[in-house]
């Protein structure tokens, strides 16, 4: 069993233009994270990104004024090696990335947790 | 009064009572004797011509007359016998003919040149008489000459044409028996003329029995003439459509044919007839064909919308299903974290309800949009765009496609409303995949609506995709026409709403590129 409590050092940011997938995620991520900056797209998230500078990015791509993989490929041009899970409903070129951790929808919130820890593991390899 | 005394008396009696002219003249043509007559004829009293010369009288009216006059007087010497000879005289305008006796008053001295006694008889009448008469002889011998060659031509020519006519002809009395017949029958028939005169009409008729000849003459008889088709036989034995016309001569109790061999114009309209038959035939296979092609067509894109359909529900279902997905969870997660209570879990199963309503409403709403209609009706025109901008909404909001409308809401149209809502969420989709292949990153899709100047409504959808190539602007609404990829669509759609709006509505549907797009406008 992981220890989740590693997780409460850390901050993340959660892009999601679906109000009730967001809400529903903002929960479990409240009761692991540290701090979690919430965004209903990707303007908002870049934004909250450039301010807060989170650990960790979980975002969709499909979503109104700036999609997901706009704001990412502005993330990574910021931090190269930035951490960034996809949460997306289509399997294709289009809505995954090389660059990230690709979670297909309806999302398992066990395959979640378990994208987040390679995130930080790998996070952790470079720390140490 | 003695002998000579009486004798001159009678004879002057004689000269006066008498109408025709006489006088006698000497031999220097001098005037001896005249009588009244003869001066009525020179229209001067008997003292002013007696002793003058004949010649002086006669040259007034005509010169030739003297040489005339002087043939005679030769002619009276030489042979001594009375000479009649027509003199012509012109008086006053009037012409006059006289027949002229002249006779030689001899004298008992041989050497004495004799007197000439000449009777001037008046014969104009009779000349006019006579010219006339030979006028009208002349007149009719012309006429009858004319009359006759007339004839003549019109009998050589009806003969010749009778006789080298490419028609048939023949004579057929009222036996039957053929008692003439042209070369053209002969030939037509395959007999020699020999050989015709010798047959009758029920030899060589294939389709009547001598029977049904017969009362076919009698029926000719009675009406005069006929015009038939039949078959006749040839010596070698075949077969003749034949066409007849048989007029009855009732003076010399004849019939007279014209015949024409019709073999070749019945079997041209005959295998005319099996070709229009066919042709029937082949139009009604073609107009199933094309009926079978457009029932398949219809199929066709209803299947691609079936396919849109379920694009569509999947992505109105997608976003749900994720969160109502992450809830459950977050409910084993809520009492791992000690933070489940009663109150937790009617917030959860509420908005779940909720999300499944969605789900539920989302199908009902397809169901609805994809029924057939039953019947036509009128509808609002904004709610129909509605239905259909309501079907992409979710997806033009997470591909920052923005939708501006400016609808006149109180246009109603007659028709079929779902049909109409499918034509315009056909063209909203094309719209969407062409933002798609194109990567329009801020899509504008602008719907207006409003009342034409003709009444009619007009609506138009414009995009700013980069609009339709020129040379395929006009294929936009052919069937299977497609710029998508082969697996995407079936080039049907514009098709179908073409049809639909032209045909159940009694509208028109067409497309412009502007402002770096493409624009629909239905008018209806």
């Amino acid at each position: 069993m992981r220890d989740e409590t590693i997780l409460k050092t850390l901050s993340a940011l959660y892009v999601e233009d679906d109000a009730a997938m967001l809400d529903g995620l903002a929960k479990f991520m409240r009761r692991r994270f540290g701090d979690v900056y919430l965004a209903k797209n990707g303007k908002e998230g870049l934004e909250l990104y450039i301010t807060h500078n989170p650990d960790i990015v979980i975002t969709d791509i499909e979503m109104p004024v700036m999609n997901g993989i706009v704001m990412i490929n502005k993330i990574l041009k910021i931090k190269n090696d930035q951490p960034i899970i996809i949460t997306t409903a289509f399997n294709d070129d289009d809505h995954v990335s090389n660059r990230c951790v690709n979670l297909i929808k309806p999302i398992n919130v066990e395959r979640l947790i378990d994208a987040i820890f390679c995130c930080i593991e790998g996070k952790m390899r470079e720390a140490m | 009064m003695d002998i000579t005394q009486q004798t001159i008396k009678f004879y002057e009696a004689l000269l006066r009572v008498t109408g025709d002219g006489i006088v006698i003249t000497g031999e220097s043509q001098n005037i001896i004797v005249v009588n009244d007559a003869f001066c009525a004829l020179l229209g001067r009293p008997r003292t002013d011509i007696l002793e003058t010369n004949l010649f002086d009288w006669l040259s007034q009216f005509d010169n030739t007359i003297i040489d005339r006059w002087a043939r005679l007087e030769t002619r009276l010497h030489v042979t001594g016998e009375n000479q009649i000879d027509e003199f012509r005289i012109t008086s006053n305008g009037m012409e006059r003919y006289f027949s002229v006796t002249a006779t030689l008053l001899r004298q008992a001295e041989p050497n004495v040149m004799a007197a000439i006694v000449s009777t001037w008889h008046d014969i104009t009448k009779l000349k006019q008489l006579e010219q006339s008469l030979k006028e009208y002889s002349g007149n009719l011998e012309i006429l009858v000459n004319e009359r006759t060659s007339e004839l003549k031509a019109a009998y050589e020519q009806n003969s010749a044409i009778l006789y080298t006519s490419i028609e048939g002809f023949f004579k057929v009395d009222l036996d039957g028996r053929i008692i003439e017949a042209n070369d053209s029958y002969c030939k037509m028939l395959g007999y020699s003329r020999e050989e015709m005169l010798n047959m009758r009409v029920s030899d060589v008729e294939a389709l009547e029995d001598s029977d049904e000849v017969k009362r076919h003459i009698e029926k000719i008889i009675g009406m005069g003439g006929d015009r038939f088709i039949t078959k006749q036989i040839t010596m070698q034995g075949r077969i003749l459509d034949v066409e007849v016309s048989v007029n009855y001569i009732k003076d010399s109790n004849i019939m007279f044919a014209f015949i024409r061999d019709i073999t070749d114009r019945v079997s041209l309209e005959n295998a005319l007839n099996e070709l229009n038959a066919n042709l029937q035939k082949r139009v009604e296979e073609e107009v199933e064909k094309n009926r079978q092609k457009d029932h398949m067509m219809f199929e066709q894109s209803r299947h691609t919308a079936m396919g849109e359909l379920l694009m569509n529900i999947s992505h109105h279902w997608r976003q749900p299903l994720g969160a109502i997905g992450v809830m459950i969870q977050d409910i084993k997660d809520a009492y791992k974290y000690k933070e489940l209570d009663e109150k937790y879990l009617d917030t959860s199963v509420s908005t779940m309800l909720n999300e499944l309503n969605g789900l539920s409403k989302t199908i009902d709403d397809f169901r609805c949009f994809y029924a057939r209609d039953r019947q036509a009706s009128q509808f609002s025109l904004s709610h129909a765009v509605n239905k259909a901008v309501s079907i992409l909404e979710e997806y033009f909001r997470g591909r920052n496609i923005s939708l501006e409308r400016d609808m006149d809401d109180s246009i109603t149209i007659h028709g079929y409303q779902n049909e109409f809502s499918q034509i315009i969420l056909n063209l909203l989709t094309n719209i969407k995949d062409a933002f798609e292949s194109r990567a329009v990153a801020n899509g504008i899709i602008k719907v207006n609506s409003y009342r034409g100047q003709s009444g009619k409504a007009v609506l138009t959808i414009l995009d700013n995709g980069g609009g339709v190539g020129e040379d395929i602007i006009g294929k936009l609404f052919d069937p299977y026409f497609t710029t998508r990829h082969k697996s995407r669509g079936t080039g049907l759609g514009l098709y179908i709403a073409k049809t639909v709006i032209e045909k159940n509505m009694n509208g028109t549907i067409s497309a412009r590129n502007i402002d770096g797009g493409c624009e629909f406008t239905i008018e209806v």
